[in-house]
């Protein structure tokens, strides 16, 4: 009965206390009512079931406690059926219009057993109506604060991980410019001089031997310098840090524990490095989630690459706990793949399978 | 206008629901009086056959929602008050034909004992809107239709009893009088007892006070649920 109650809304508790009361005021007080004094009362609990079903406000309680003074002049004990209106206006902490109320109702009511009974339900009940309100209240307005800043927070952790791959895309126009600007500046110098010199060696190869001999060692120095420049800029270019498949297989290869079988088909370098970086994140949870959950006999790894799409499947049995969906890790990993257009899915029994599947961006 | 139809065309579709609606009623044309009134018993106790024609025909809203039709209703271009209204009409307009030939037939079968023939259309009428109102109201507690069912069978039936349907008005004993006055239904044996009586202000009152309940039940009733 307890948590049937703790379960209801403020509305469905005033209801359940209005009809109460009506209830025990029609058993206790009803005394043989004449139809026009029924009507009236009736008429009033039409009034009460409005307020219950649309938002009035609450003062306009005072409507119904006038129908009922009327109504007291033809039958006094119609009074009683101001009651629930204490109930009410209690509920919503109308403390103003309640104190008139009361003072209506002692004014007509001789007190007697029955009538403190029933007082002090409608007041009990009110007050504790009033407070769950009060709490329910400050705790939605906590809630809505809340959900509006994770809404907030998931909207900028999506703009950053839309971010990545322009991010991605701009440093590689970054890079280009730079190994422009490398091959302009150094190799383009010497290769310059190195062509002039070879181009003065054969205007004046028959007709000054010993000058076309100083040409000839001036292009060798100069092509000398470029090789030795090139050589320094791509080592310069190349990245110390293992991207790509490398990056990939490398993970795959630190832990021998797992019987790890991985297979590619397709343009496997045509993947850009934000789609890599985003599948070795998966790789790197499903380990974590294997160590954790599962002792397999077999990690299948696969990456797809057609025209359009990559998709990354891996696979493994021997699951030794109960999957729970109430984990983060995979929740913000197919967060991530939807911001990127893709999608992560999961299924549960044994084999555990996830499969994410991201599209490709082709530049013209 | 196409869900009245719809709503029309899926009552009358049930065979259960023709005859009580239809048939039932011609089995209270001929029950006389019980007292020594001039009233045919019939009169009253056909308001048992509306309070139960008309749960039969407000089964389609339960159902409406323990099959999530309401949802797809909800979905489309369509207002929960156009889908009441649409609904309600239409079983109104059903009982409505059934209080008009049910008249037609008591008049004919009666002849004198059917005095105020319009008042009593009119009882009818207020009648019918008030007990489809109800089971609106009845319906709107329960999420299936049986549960609904099983306790509506008894409370109806306790409900006819108590309140001057089953029994005229004057076996009653005065205590239990005292509480019926709370039914909706007592407000139709009252009625047709004050159309015999020749007081016709009560009759008005009776009628003001079924179209008080009716409002109090549909605005009970109507809340959407799902």
């Amino acid at each position: 009965m307890i948590a049937w109650l703790s379960n209801r809304t403020h509305k469905q508790l005033l209801h359940f206390g209005v009809i109460v009361l009506f209830i025990a005021i029609i058993l206790l007080k009803a005394a043989a009512v004449t139809p026009v004094v029924f009507f009236l009362v009736l008429l009033a609990s039409f009034l009460m079931t409005v307020r219950l079903r649309f938002k009035l406000n609450p003062s306009t309680a005072w409507i119904d406690v006038l129908v009922f003074i009327g109504i007291g002049f033809y039958d006094v004990d119609m009074i009683w059926f101001t009651l629930p209106l204490v109930l009410y206006l209690l509920s919503y902490g109308h403390y103003v219009s309640l104190l008139s109320i009361i003072g209506v109702l002692f004014h007509h009511q001789a007190i007697d057993v029955v009538w403190i009974t029933l007082f002090l339900f409608a007041f009990l009940l009110g007050v504790i109506l009033y407070v769950q309100n009060h709490k329910n209240a400050q705790l939605l307005s906590e809630n809505d604060s809340l959900r509006k800043k994770n809404f907030d927070l998931e909207k900028i952790q999506n703009q950053l991980i839309q971010d990545v791959a322009e991010t991605e895309a701009l440093s590689a126009i970054k890079e280009r410019q730079k190994i422009a600007e490398k091959l302009h500046d150094d190799l383009g110098h010497e290769l310059t001089g190195a062509h002039l010199a070879l181009k003065a060696f054969v205007h004046i190869r028959n007709q000054d031997s010993t000058k076309a001999e100083t040409f000839l060692t001036q292009v060798n120095a100069r092509l000398d310098q470029s090789l030795t420049r090139l050589k320094d800029t791509v080592q310069n270019i190349e990245s110390m840090q293992l991207t790509g498949i490398e990056m990939f297989k490398s993970k795959l290869d630190a832990f021998p524990e797992l019987p790890f079988h991985f297979v590619s088909h397709g343009p496997i370098d045509d993947i850009p490095t934000y789609v890599w970086q985003l599948l070795y994140t998966t790789l790197k949870e499903c380990i974590t989630n294997i160590i954790k959950h599962a002792n397999p006999s077999y990690v299948d790894v696969l990456i797809e690459v057609t025209e359009y799409i990559v998709r990354f499947k891996i696979e493994n049995d021997g699951a030794k706990t109960e999957f729970s969906r109430t984990g983060h890790g995979l929740k913000y990993m197919r967060k991530r793949y939807q911001a990127m257009h893709g999608s992560l899915s999961i299924q549960t029994n044994n084999p555990f399978t996830l499969i994410a599947i991201l599209p490709l961006r082709r530049h013209p | 206008m196409i869900l009245f139809k719809y709503a029309l065309k899926r009552s009358l579709r049930t065979p259960s629901n023709i005859i009580v609606i239809m048939i039932l009623p011609l089995v209270f044309i001929i029950m006389p009086s019980i007292d020594d009134r001039l009233m045919p018993q019939g009169l009253a106790m056909y308001g048992m056959i509306v309070l139960f024609s008309a749960f039969l025909l407000s089964k389609q809203l339960i159902e409406n929602r323990s099959n999530q039709t309401i949802v797809r209703i909800a979905s489309s271009p369509l207002s929960h008050l156009k889908y009441l209204t649409s609904f309600l009409l239409a079983f109104t307009v059903i009982l409505w034909i059934q209080n008009i030939l049910f008249l037609i037939l008591m008049k004919l079968y009666w002849n004198e004992a059917i005095i105020d023939f319009f008042v009593l259309l009119l009882l009818y009428f207020c009648y019918s809107i008030l007990t489809i109102s109800f089971c609106l109201f009845w319906n709107s507690m329960f999420k299936t239709y049986y549960t609904s069912l099983a306790l509506f069978a008894g409370v109806a039936s306790l409900m006819s009893m108590i309140t001057g349907i089953s029994l005229p008005l004057s076996m009653l004993p005065d205590t239990l009088l005292r509480f019926s006055v709370f039914l909706p239904s007592y407000w139709l044996a009252y009625g047709l007892d004050m159309v015999y009586n020749n007081l016709i202000n009560n009759v008005l009152l009776s009628i003001a006070i079924m179209s008080v309940y009716s409002i109090i039940f549909i605005m009970i009733g109507s809340q959407r649920r799902f």
